[in-house]
């Protein structure tokens, strides 16, 4: 619990403030967030994380991923006071919808970057939705959804690193 | 006044989709006709517009690609087919160079939120008694009722045109204009009537390239129905579903008595098309699977009892009753959670009886563990078990706990579609 709360406590505290002004003068504030977040102790964490197309991200530790969705998903969903993520034991296809998250009003499809049987559903986001939102990018550990067992690793070569992402928000989104 | 439940706040998620434009009325604009000749069931219409017979759908695929933009008018009342060809559109209709308008009513229904607790949301056996449908629908949000006097409008678009005060704006534009009501549309995207009236709830579902936003227009709706049936009798009820926030409503013929299905589909239907310089309306039969190949799956998996019920999030209930065990006057205390539909955990505790009243109900708790949380089967386990006749007194306490729940109906059972 004390490690949770320093986590939410960090990531209010480095981000919350001054993005908050950016946000407000900028309208690539997501853009200008992340690049400072660079320059955060989670650089090195986040080289490792790969993304999809439609916003999740996926870091892969042996045959297990653990997936998430990014800082800019959730930035555009707003609050969310609902996830649902696919549970343990579900085979899941690549692009395949699995699951939503709620804000309000709105259902959000999630969607597996990879393919593979889900082995764990994160319980505490489950719980507490509104932690996604918290999102403690700065130490390089934002919310995960699920984990699970990759069945096609090479799939992970099709997603895109931290770099190919900035540019694919900057270029299409 | 009157109650009508509606889904919480809504934040900035549209903030990369195109900016909101002003609506602006070009006056006389009435285009070539083409009356439709299967009119004759639906609405004559004061504004005259061309009609087209219907979608193309690719039947070998079961694709269907919108260009420029389109009204459907459904022609069923059934909630389920109705969302169902939501579902349909959703999964394969491509957007990119179109949008759709669908305008729809139902018999009375109530709608709950894709991740609302069911039992939490509404008078789940009186509706069912009354014949009035319950479905959950596929977006977020609060629960609604539905009646003939309600109009609801689905804005189908590609995930990156997903606008919903653009759409919300229209209607309000076109109420403004031809009733001069005085309407606003909220923060939390509810449209409001003198800044405290709601008429409209919202709630949308995003998808990877496609979207909908659908909202309800309470024109003539029967508030005595909504209010009692939006009212959970169920006490001590604990979930983290999302819940309905309450507003107060009203029917927009109060204002202004010539506002009915008529005129209203009218009146959204000129504005649409004022906004988007494209005339084109299409009567639609959700239910015609030659249509719609696979639509009448997507209807049946709405109506199952796994989707309504079984998908309401877990949840736990706290009951408790006096009643007379033996001569003595015992306190029953029962704690159920409920997973997927089913009795996951039940608990009960009885107090001030004898000890061979505690054993029964020690087996109680064992036959209901597993069963699902529904009046027939949890009467059924307990008949199987032949609790009525060991012990009718301890029968009649656990009934009372569960406040008249357990009564068997089988009028009830015919309205639910069962998959076992």
């Amino acid at each position: 619990m004390a490690m949770l709360a320093r986590r939410v406590l960090c990531g209010k505290t480095l981000a919350t403030n001054c993005f908050k002004t950016l946000r407000a003068t900028t309208s690539n504030a997501h853009i200008v967030r992340q690049q400072i977040r660079c320059f955060s102790r989670g650089t090195t964490l986040l080289a490792d994380r790969k993304y999809s197309e439609k916003h999740e991200w996926v870091v892969i530790d042996g045959k297990i991923a653990t997936v998430g969705i990014s800082e800019f998903a959730q930035d555009q969903l707003g609050d969310i006071v609902y996830a649902q993520p696919p549970e343990a034991e579900t085979d899941v296809a690549q692009d395949e919808e699995v699951g939503a998250l709620e804000s309000v009003k709105a259902a959000s499809e999630l969607y597996s970057p990879m393919t593979g049987v889900v082995t764990e559903a994160n319980k505490e986001v489950i719980a507490n939705p509104a932690l996604i939102n918290t999102a403690p990018y700065e130490e390089g550990k934002p919310w995960w959804l699920w984990k699970m067992e990759v069945s096609k690793p090479e799939e992970l070569d099709g997603l895109m690193d931290e770099k190919a992402y900035k540019k694919y928000l900057r270029d299409s989104v | 006044m009157w109650f009508n439940q509606v889904a919480s706040c809504f934040s900035a998620l549209c903030a990369n989709a195109f900016k909101l434009t002003t609506m602006s009325k070009v006056v006389g604009v009435v285009k070539t006709i083409c009356d439709p000749k299967h009119n004759s069931r639906n609405i004559v219409f004061q504004q005259q517009y061309y009609f087209s017979t219907m979608p193309t759908v690719k039947k070998d695929t079961a694709t269907f690609t919108q260009t420029g933009h389109g009204v459907y008018i459904l022609t069923t009342k059934n909630i389920y087919y109705n969302l169902a060809l939501e579902d349909w559109l959703y999964k394969n209709g491509n957007f990119d160079n179109g949008e759709l308008l669908l305008l729809w009513r139902n018999q009375p229904c109530i709608v709950i939120g894709r991740h609302q607790n069911v039992w939490a949301e509404c008078n789940i056996l009186d509706a069912l008694r009354q014949g009035v449908d319950i479905a959950r629908r596929r977006s977020g949000g609060g629960t609604v009722y539905h009646d003939l006097g309600n109009l609801n409008c689905t804005f189908f678009t590609s995930r990156k045109r997903y606008n919903r005060k653009h759409n919300l704006e229209v209607i309000a534009q076109a109420l403004r204009d031809k009733w001069k009501l005085n309407l606003s549309v909220s923060k939390r995207d509810d449209m409001l009537l003198d800044d405290n009236f709601k008429i409209s709830g919202t709630a949308a579902k995003l998808g990877q390239n496609t979207a909908y936003h659908h909202c309800t227009l309470l024109f003539d709706v029967h508030v005595d129905q909504l209010c009692t049936l939006l009212h959970s009798p169920m006490k001590g009820l604990e979930s983290r579903a999302t819940e309905s926030t309450r507003s107060f409503v009203k029917n927009l013929c109060e204002v202004n008595n010539t506002i009915n299905y008529t005129s209203l589909v009218d009146c959204v239907i000129s504005e649409y098309f004022l906004a988007h310089h494209k005339h084109e309306v299409t009567y639609v039969d959700p239910t015609l699977e030659e249509q719609f190949p696979g639509i009448g799956k997507l209807q049946d998996d709405l109506r199952c009892w796994d989707w309504i019920y079984g998908h309401s999030p877990a949840f736990s209930l706290r009951y408790s009753a006096n009643g007379s065990l033996g001569g003595i006057t015992s306190h029953l205390m029962m704690h159920i959670t409920v997973e997927k539909g089913h009795i996951e955990n039940i608990d009960m505790e009885l107090a001030g009886c004898d000890d061979s009243y505690k054993e029964l109900l020690a087996e109680v708790c064992e036959t209901l563990i597993g069963c699902r949380f529904w009046p027939m089967h949890i009467t059924i386990a307990l008949i199987s078990m032949q609790l009525h006749l060991n012990s009718p007194e301890l029968w009649a306490l656990i009934n009372k706990c569960f406040s008249g729940f357990l009564e068997p109906n089988c009028h009830i059972e015919q309205n639910i579609k069962e998959t076992m």
